[in-house]
């Protein structure tokens, strides 16, 4: 049977329309809320349309009616069916999947804190053997001058060196941390020898000093002015390190069958993951050392930096140990 | 019988030749006469109401030959057909779906055409879409819940068309799959009982 191509316009128009008016109104403002009787409408205009449709392909072959109507009964669609879902930090979940990828990744961690005290033990060697190279492994104007003249003078010091620049630098800290971290796992993409460069680099310079610093008899002195911070930044400079790795791991694929992509795709959340934590902690470092590691016996006793430093691994331990544990 | 696009799903027309066929034989064990109309966009065959078992093998013929199409029914044209080569009072029993909301409505307001001169019977399969709220396991996500809101609207909007339907005569039937055959040789025999005809 032909269709009334005229009367079937005349009389279905008008609800082609409302649908049409009712997307609009969606398409400027996405997040509108509709009462149920105007959803109920809305899908009612939908199966409307999507019904004319089918007629017109039974029926008809007019060729920019059904144009029309296909564009209309697919933004309806589109709509009805959206897939997306609303957009809601969970943050139990986003606190959980740090520690749980940590875990999941623990031998990489393994690895990179392997490479990191190799290039520490390097560093102590180095340092010891030929206290000339100070210039070369540790180049930080404030790490030139030896240990025991620095340690007097910021025991001794009577004005506060950061007053009124403790948030600029801390900010500079967490920044340079940050760049540090992914900078260990961006280099993941060399194979994972550009981030075994950067840990054994880290471990050189904290090895260097730790030598430099106990040779001098200075322990109590670095153990204060390090553990506040360093507890939290060194293992997140690790975890950027072990992200590092996981990418390199992902690349090569050994003993796996799968395509790269999918691998890749395998490892994203856990790199994201890891790399979100440890900028995390990096950021409280930048605090840590800007607020607490810069000040010195007599304004704060080393036993209590160092206890500060203790509970702050501690924490950081059984937070990366237990969250998220089943 | 409708075969257009929507009895085209899981298996619903199946269901329906099998429940037509053995409304025939019925009919057929009951010395009636029984006919059969099958439609789409148009109508397809029309086989006059005779008796005996060799008309009954030429419904199965036609019923099994029957294909689904990927058109929508004209409920206007196979009305005007069943009108015009129906004289006499008769029992006609469809096979169609109505979920959909623009069918429905056509066929509510069209109906009325066959439902002054004729007693009409509509069968529909009642789909998993068409599932109530409260029935089967308790919903175990927020989705659930929502999907059986939804069936239940679908439910609620399939009630008002029974009664639209039943306003003018005609009784709408939600059928299930595993028990249409029954339901339907019921229905016939529930007629004759009452000589509604």
């Amino acid at each position: 049977m032909i269709l009334d191509l005229a009367r079937f316009t005349a009389v279905e128009r008008p609800y082609w329309e409302e649908l049409e008016s009712v997307l609009g109104k969606f398409e400027t403002d996405p997040g509108l809320r509709m009462s149920l009787d105007q959803v109920q409408r809305l899908h009612y205009l939908y199966e409307r349309c999507s019904a004319d449709l089918a007629r017109l392909d039974t029926f008809s072959t007019e060729p920019r009616l059904r144009d029309f109507l296909e564009s209309l009964v697919s933004r309806a669609y589109s709509q009805i069916h959206e897939t997306r879902a609303r957009l809601t930090l969970r943050w139990k979940a986003l606190l959980r999947a740090f520690p749980c990828a940590f875990r999941r990744r623990a031998g990489a961690f393994g690895l990179a804190a392997g490479i990191t005290v190799f290039g520490a033990a390097f560093g102590w060697f180095a340092i010891r053997y030929d206290p000339q190279a100070k210039a070369v492994l540790m180049p930080f104007p404030g790490l030139m001058e030896p240990p025991q003249q620095r340690v007097a003078k910021e025991e001794s010091a009577k004005i506060d060196r950061l007053k009124g620049v403790k948030a600029t630098f801390s900010a500079e800290l967490m920044t340079h941390n940050i760049q540090v971290a992914v900078l260990a796992l961006a280099a993941g993409i060399t194979w994972g020898a550009g981030t075994l460069i950067v840990l054994f680099d880290n471990g050189v310079i904290l090895g260097a000093v730790a030598a430099d610093y106990l040779g001098a008899g200075q322990g109590a002195f670095l153990a204060g002015w390090l553990l506040p911070h360093g507890s939290l930044e060194i293992p997140a400079i690790l975890i950027g390190g072990q992200a590092g790795l996981v990418l390199a791991g992902a690349l090569i694929g050994w003993n796996s069958r799968e395509p790269r992509n999918a691998r890749l795709r395998a490892v994203t959340h856990d790199l994201f993951a890891l790399i979100g934590g440890a900028a995390g902690l990096l950021v409280c470092a930048g605090l840590v050392e800007s607020f607490v590691s810069q000040y010195h016996q007599p304004v704060l006793p080393y036993s209590l930096k160092i206890a500060f430093g203790v509970c702050e691994l501690a924490a950081l331990a059984a937070f990366l140990t237990w969250t998220g544990r089943e | 019988m409708d075969s257009s696009r929507l009895s085209a799903r899981e298996g619903i027309l199946e269901s329906y030749v099998g429940a037509a066929l053995q409304l025939a034989l019925v009919a057929e064990r009951q010395g009636d006469r029984f006919g059969l109309a099958t439609f789409s966009n148009h109508t397809q065959r029309f086989l006059r109401a005779r008796s005996g078992l060799g008309h009954f093998r030429l419904c199965r013929e036609t019923i099994y030959n029957l294909k689904a199409e990927r058109v929508s029914p004209d409920f206007d044209e196979v009305f005007g057909t069943l009108q015009l080569n129906l004289r006499r009072r008769a029992l006609l029993v469809f096979f169609t779906s109505l979920d959909d909301a623009l069918l429905a409505e056509t066929f509510a307001r069209q109906i009325s055409l066959l439902s002054r001169r004729h007693l009409v019977l509509v069968n529909v399969m009642e789909s998993a879409d068409l599932r109530p709220l409260f029935a089967g396991d308790p919903p175990d996500t927020l989705e659930d819940v929502y999907g059986g809101l939804t069936r239940q609207m679908l439910r609620n909007r399939m009630r008002e068309l029974q009664l639209a339907l039943e306003n003018k005569g005609v009784k709408l039937s939600l059928v299930d799959s595993a028990r249409m055959k029954f339901q339907v040789a019921s229905q016939y025999l529930d007629v004759k009982r009452r000589q509604t005809l």
